[in-house]
């Protein structure tokens, strides 16, 4: 995988599964997913991820589950 | 430069000398004729006639020649060689290099004693000859050409002595076979010279008596260019017709001896020849020679570092010169094509052949973007007859823009060249300018060669008959591909020479054919676009193969986010369960598992797991080997709700353990395992029989989403612990029954030889149960030996199967017609061998042969692709479409789409994708990535696998892009390795390399030591084998530094080269001192910044990582050679490049002397 740039900044982005990653600030955002408001180097948006994202299943799965 | 230091009488001139000899001759010996070959001493003189004539010439050239020296020139044209103005009367005569012999030189000097310049050419006599005449002529060869009597000598200097004779091997080939003489006539061309001992040219005669026979004549390039063969050749004619012919063989010949042509400053065709005397090359700085380079600079801005060669053999870190060629004969006007089009568009044979040569290359390689090295000659009007080596190359840059057509390469190439010619610079001087030497495994600016001969009326016309000339192989390759094209009098051959370091003959044989092939297509269509690698050479760019997915298209299907109710494998099976209850669902070595026994033993299992607590959503681990246990308990573990986490049984038991303890909830043994015990400490352990057999009626299997976890499968992290993929239900639904590639039915009896805890194995098992059909286990001594995996396959009547690209290799390597009666044969989990399939279409392949490429990450197979006979003939085998409900996107760095011709990361999308890694957010984000192209908040998975777009859309597996390798099987992240190492204590960094090894790839860590610290390899080893299970833990490597590259990343060439040194550590005796007040280190010092030009100059400095080169290192050591007296061989500096190891090199050789 291709190191990024150090000046190249990202946020931390969402999506409605409630999944999360990143992607590069000024590239237009993909459709179905949003901005979480965190930005930062690539580092920074993947701790606070880290801290964020707690249950890798998919939104739909908790629900189908009968969780939330 | 050495200018003749005689003080010869400017007014006796070489005619002059030799009429006064001559007469002198005559009178002494009382003849009335002298001749070339006369021998003073057989025509009755004697020692006194002999310092007579000593003195005459004393006399006639001003010179204090020796009074023996008729002693040792006796005959009279030797004699006049010897006093040719030049010859410094009778004593050898140095000068320094030509450009090109200096390119030459430096070759031999890395790769001593190998032919890889030998000029080795033949001339078959199908009628008696005079044999003792032809020896005679060749004989007087070497008196007539200086470069006949010119040795080479280290650390770079040419010496011409005054007599030489040519020697001529004369074999009685009578009743000898012709295998026989062709073996003889290898062994001649290929026997190395003594470049020192002149002449550096042999003849070998095969004398078959009536039947005539061959002459072989052997030259080294040094002395003897195409040209130089051609005056060769009609000097043998002439004086084999008349032994007695006047010694000057035309005008021109005798005015270049009798002139005696200082030897060249090499840049003669450059301004730099004004240079003069003692300036190296490159040194003159004058407008003409910067207009030049500046010429250069620009057209060789930014020029591909490598050619993009389909090589079926691991790049060395240098290559050798090892070589063979494949010839193809075409005949005369062909390609047809090309020449039509060339007529047209006004070009010359060689630019028409240079545009054919790019556009084969372009074709094979997949690159728009090709440096083509052609040899230029550098002979003046004055050298036109004289022979020697008067070729430099220049390295032609082509650049086909996209859409191309054969007319606009024409064009360019006629640009390209004239351009070329417009400004000559030698070849060495641009390598000094333009080239970093940071990749050493790769010739400078260029690694690809073409040349073009006419020799058609090129012979040797003896006994009446004219025999044309034919050239030997050597074994040699100077490129890693040259072409070149001889045009004769009935055909024209093409000769692609190759690396075997690089490519077998067989891929060398596909690259030539395929360059032909394209050549011969691509120019009958000359307004259509070029085809780039894959094509075929037929289909225009932009066409699309049947089945390629356009890049960055958007998924055939929408991804489904919903769930769907009944998405369950283990629903799936039950189904098949209900429909055909008495079919056999798996057998192992003759047991039987119905349908309906499977689907009772999973439900039992199911209900078990639920009484003991565990429901939907738990994750199950099953460390088991292949077999019907292994099958009911994972299907079991589904029919619960959980998922199955298959862990290798074979692996020791701290890490089975570890791996539980991270992603497992339970476990299932079978009856009779050493697992049990050490598993039951960390979660809760049941054996299979157990749960089977507990009372009750079994349950109905839980209703699951396609978002529901089926299995979790560990895989190596460069995080430093292993990655656990979460994969859902509806990720093996798109894998299986369904895929186009191999659609699965009730009639399918599907081979079950993958690890369980290989995704593979979801494949076999899942697709066989999910379809009906039968799981047929095959136990691991059946995979072990390729004779009785055929028995298997033909016993059970095998109709799918996977196989790994190994194991495909050993099967096809022993039992190639073992698949013939396969429906479906699929072959992944490395880059597969095109000449093992080659073998196995040739053998009678399965139905359907299918490369199936994919990570984990998304469920077995990303793409799958059905190898066609086609593919074969174009060494090019795609990774093929995506799966159904798939996406596959080939991407810059920016995330843009690749255009065709380019190469990228590629990411995967749709339905296959995992959910990601268990308990590593940040990992799992980093690597799945939002998907631009599809829409909905779908994601892509970074497969970190470098891929080629060809033309077409289709794509190829290029490699990896991070340091992933595998070890013995195992996929493995030298990062984890890294991760273990800097928690050592004492450790300030590691980086791990993988290189390969006499077993497969080695792993070595480098590492640094902190502040204060002292590192033991051997300790730090110990301490890694604690940590690291036996693949990962690597050899140890104590540095002082990682070394970095400009873009500060860790310098893994060097560091590799830093391996390949003896470990200083290890040495027992002091180094060489380096103290600054030692006068000799002082002074190797000092050369070295002089020929690097730069001020810095520390012990441990790498001469090739400061730009220095193999030519700068000649330099290098000629300049120690003067200054010092110290001689110092090329390959030993080159062993260690370093200041230090110089400096030791430099005071081994002059110690001896010292104590003299």
């Amino acid at each position: 995988m291709s190191e990024p740039t150090t000046e190249t900044r990202y946020q931390v982005v969402r999506n409605d599964e409630e999944q999360y990653s990143i992607w590069a600030e000024g590239r237009p955002m993909p459709a179905g997913w949003h901005a979480t408001g965190v930005t930062g180097s690539q580092d920074e948006c993947l701790a606070h991820i880290g801290e964020v994202w707690t249950d890798m299943r998919p939104k739909s799965l908790r629900v189908a589950m009968g969780e939330g | 430069m050495a200018e003749p230091t005689g003080t010869r009488r400017p007014d006796t001139g070489p005619e002059g000398l030799r009429a006064a000899l001559a007469d002198a001759w005559r009178s002494a010996l009382g003849l009335a004729d002298i001749a070339e070959d006369t021998d003073f001493f057989h025509e009755g003189g004697d020692s006194v006639l002999a310092v007579e004539i000593a003195l005459l010439v004393r006399e006639l050239t001003g010179t204090e020649v020796d009074l023996d020296i008729l002693y040792d020139h006796p005959r009279f044209g030797a004699l006049l060689a010897a006093l040719a103005p030049g010859q410094d009367a009778g004593r050898a005569r140095e000068r320094e290099l030509t450009g090109p012999e200096e390119r030459l030189w430096a070759v031999e000097q890395l790769h001593p004693g190998t032919a890889v310049y030998h000029v080795g050419v033949g001339y078959r006599f199908p009628v008696a000859w005079d044999v003792a005449r032809l020896r005679t002529a060749l004989r007087a060869l070497a008196g007539r050409h200086e470069a006949l009597r010119r040795g080479f000598v280290r650390p770079g200097r040419a010496v011409t002595v005054p007599e030489a004779e040519v020697p001529c091997r004369w074999v009685d080939a009578r009743g000898v076979s012709e295998a026989e003489v062709a073996a003889l006539v290898a062994d001649e061309v290929r026997t190395p010279f003594d470049l020192a001992r002149p002449p550096l040219l042999r003849a070998l005669v095969v004398d078959r008596g009536e039947e005539g026979g061959r002459l072989v004549l052997t030259a080294h390039h040094l002395v003897c260019d195409g040209l130089s063969l051609a005056l060769l050749e009609a000097d043998v004619e002439r004086l084999y017709a008349d032994p007695a012919a006047p010694p000057a063989t035309d005008a021109a010949a005798g005015a270049a001896q009798g002139t005696a042509p200082a030897p060249r400053p090499a840049r003669a065709h450059t301004p730099d020849a004004t240079a003069g005397p003692g300036a190296g090359p490159g040194a003159g700085a004058n407008p003409g020679a910067d207009a030049a380079l500046a010429h250069w600079r620009a057209a060789l801005a930014d020029c591909p570092p490598g050619l993009a060669l389909p090589h079926d053999r691991p790049r060395p870190a240098r290559l050798g010169t090892g070589g063979a060629a494949h010839r193809v004969s075409l005949a005369p006007g062909e390609p047809a094509a090309l020449w039509a089009l060339a007529r047209e568009e006004r070009l010359s044979p060689f630019m028409a052949w240079t545009a054919a040569y790019v556009a084969g290359l372009a074709a094979v390689t997949g690159e728009r973007d090709v440096v083509v090295c052609v040899p230029l000659s550098s002979r003046t009007p004055e050298q036109a007859a004289e022979v020697g080596m008067f070729v430099d190359i220049l390295p032609l840059r082509v650049t086909l823009a996209p859409g191309a057509t054969p007319r606009d390469l024409l064009r360019h190439v006629r640009r390209v060249v004239t351009g070329a010619l417009a400004h000559p610079v030698p070849f060495q001087t641009l390598v000094d300018a333009l080239w970093s030497a940071d990749d050493r495994s790769r010739a400078p600016l260029a690694q690809t060669a073409l040349t073009y001969l006419d020799t058609a009326g090129r012979g040797l016309r003896l006994a009446g008959h004219h025999a044309e000339r034919e050239q030997f192989a050597t074994g040699t390759a100077k490129y890693e591909l040259l072409w070149s094209v001889t045009r004769r009098a009935e055909e024209t051959v093409c000769e692609l020479e190759f690396s075997t370091d690089l490519c077998g003959t067989e891929r060398g044989a596909e690259i030539h054919r395929r360059l032909l092939r394209t050549v011969r297509d691509a120019f009958a269509r000359p307004d259509d676009p070029l085809p780039l690698a894959g094509a075929a050479g037929t289909a225009p760019a932009g066409a699309r193969a049947p089945g390629a997915e356009p890049v960055a298209a958007a998924p055939a299907g929408a991804r489904p986010r919903e769930a769907r109710p009944d998405a369950g494998i283990h629903q799936r099976v039950r189904r098949q369960a209900a429909a055909r209850p008495d079919a056999v669902a798996v057998r192992h070595a003759g047991h039987e598992l119905t349908y309906r026994e499977l689907d009772r033993r999973a439900a039992a299992v199911a209900t078990g797991l639920r009484r003991a607590g565990h429901a939907r959503g738990a994750v199950v681990a099953v460390p088991m080997e292949r077999g019907i246990p292994a099958v009911v308990a994972c299907l079991g573990v589904l029919y619960a709700g959980c998922a199955y986490l298959p862990v290798d049984a074979g692996q020791p038991a701290a890490r089975a353990r570890e791996i539980l303890r991270a992603a497992a909830d339970a476990a299932l043994v079978p009856a009779q395992s050493a697992l049990a015990e050490p598993l039951s400490g960390v979660v809760p352990t049941y054996r299979l029989a157990d749960l089977e057999a507990a009372p009750g009626a079994p349950g109905e299997p839980v209703a699951v989403s396609g978002e529901d976890v089926a299995y979790v499968m560990s895989t190596s992290g460069s995080t430093g612990r292993p990655k656990a993929v979460l994969v859902p239900h509806r990720a093996v639904s798109r894998l299986v029954p369904d895929a186009d590639f191999a659609a699965l039915t009730p009639a399918d009896r599907v081979a079950h030889v993958a690890n369980p805890a290989f995704d593979a194995a979801t494949f076999e098992m899942w697709g066989a149960l999910t379809g009906g059909g039968t799981l047929v286990i095959a136990d691991r001594d059946v995979l072990l030996s390729p004779a009785r995996l055929r028995a298997f396959l033909a016993a059970e009547r095998i109709t799918v199967m996977f196989l790994t690209v190994t194991l495909l290799n050993q099967l096809v390597d022993f039992a190639p017609d073992a698949f013939a009666s396969l429906r479906v044969l699929v072959f992944g989990g490395e880059k597969q061998d095109n000449r093992r399939l080659r073998r196995l279409f040739s053998a009678g392949p399965a139905g359907r042969v299918v490369n199936g490429y994919g990570p984990t990450e998304n469920t077995t197979f990303s793409t799958a692709h059905t190898v066609t006979p086609d593919d074969l003939a174009d060494d090019v085998v795609p990774l093929g479409a995506p799966l159904p409900r798939s996406t596959a996107h080939v991407l810059d760095e920016a995330g843009r789409p690749v255009p065709p011709g380019g190469t990228g990361e590629l990411y995967v999308g749709g339905d296959g994708l995992a959910h990601g890694y268990l308990g590593a957010p940040e990992l799992t984000a980093a690597s799945f990535v939002p998907d631009p192209f599809g829409g909905g908040g779908g994601r892509l998975y970074r497969t970190g696998d470098q891929v080629r777009v060809l033309p077409d859309g289709r794509r190829e597996y290029v490699g990896r892009l991070d340091g992933q390798v595998k070890v013995r099987g195992h996929r493995v992240e030298p990062g984890e390795i890294e991760h273990a190492a800097r928690r050592l204590a004492g450790v300030a960094d590691a980086v791990v390399l993988a290189r390969p090894g006499p077993e497969g790839t080695e792993l070595t860590a480098c590492v640094t030591p902190g502040a204060g610290a002292a590192l033991d390899a051997a300790e730090l080893r110990e301490r890694l084998r604690e940590e690291l299970p036996p693949y990962l833990v690597p050899a140890v490597r104590v540095v002082e530094r990682v070394p970095v590259t400009p873009n500060g990343k860790a310098d893994h060439a060097a560091l590799r080269d830093l391996l390949d040194r003896p470990d200083p550590a290890r040495d027992d005796g002091p180094g060489p001192a380096q103290d600054g007040r030692d006068p000799l280190a002082a002074a190797v010092a000092a050369v070295w910044r002089e020929v690097l030009g730069t001020d810095r100059a520390a012990p441990g400095d790498d001469f090739l990582r400061l730009g220095g080169h193999s030519l700068k290192a000649l330099r290098l050591l000629a300049r120690l050679d003067e200054e010092l007296a110290a001689e110092v061989e090329l390959a030993d500096f080159f062993a260690e490049p370093t200041l230090a190891a110089l400096t030791g090199l430099v005071r081994a050789d002059l110690d001896p002397k010292d104590a003299r």
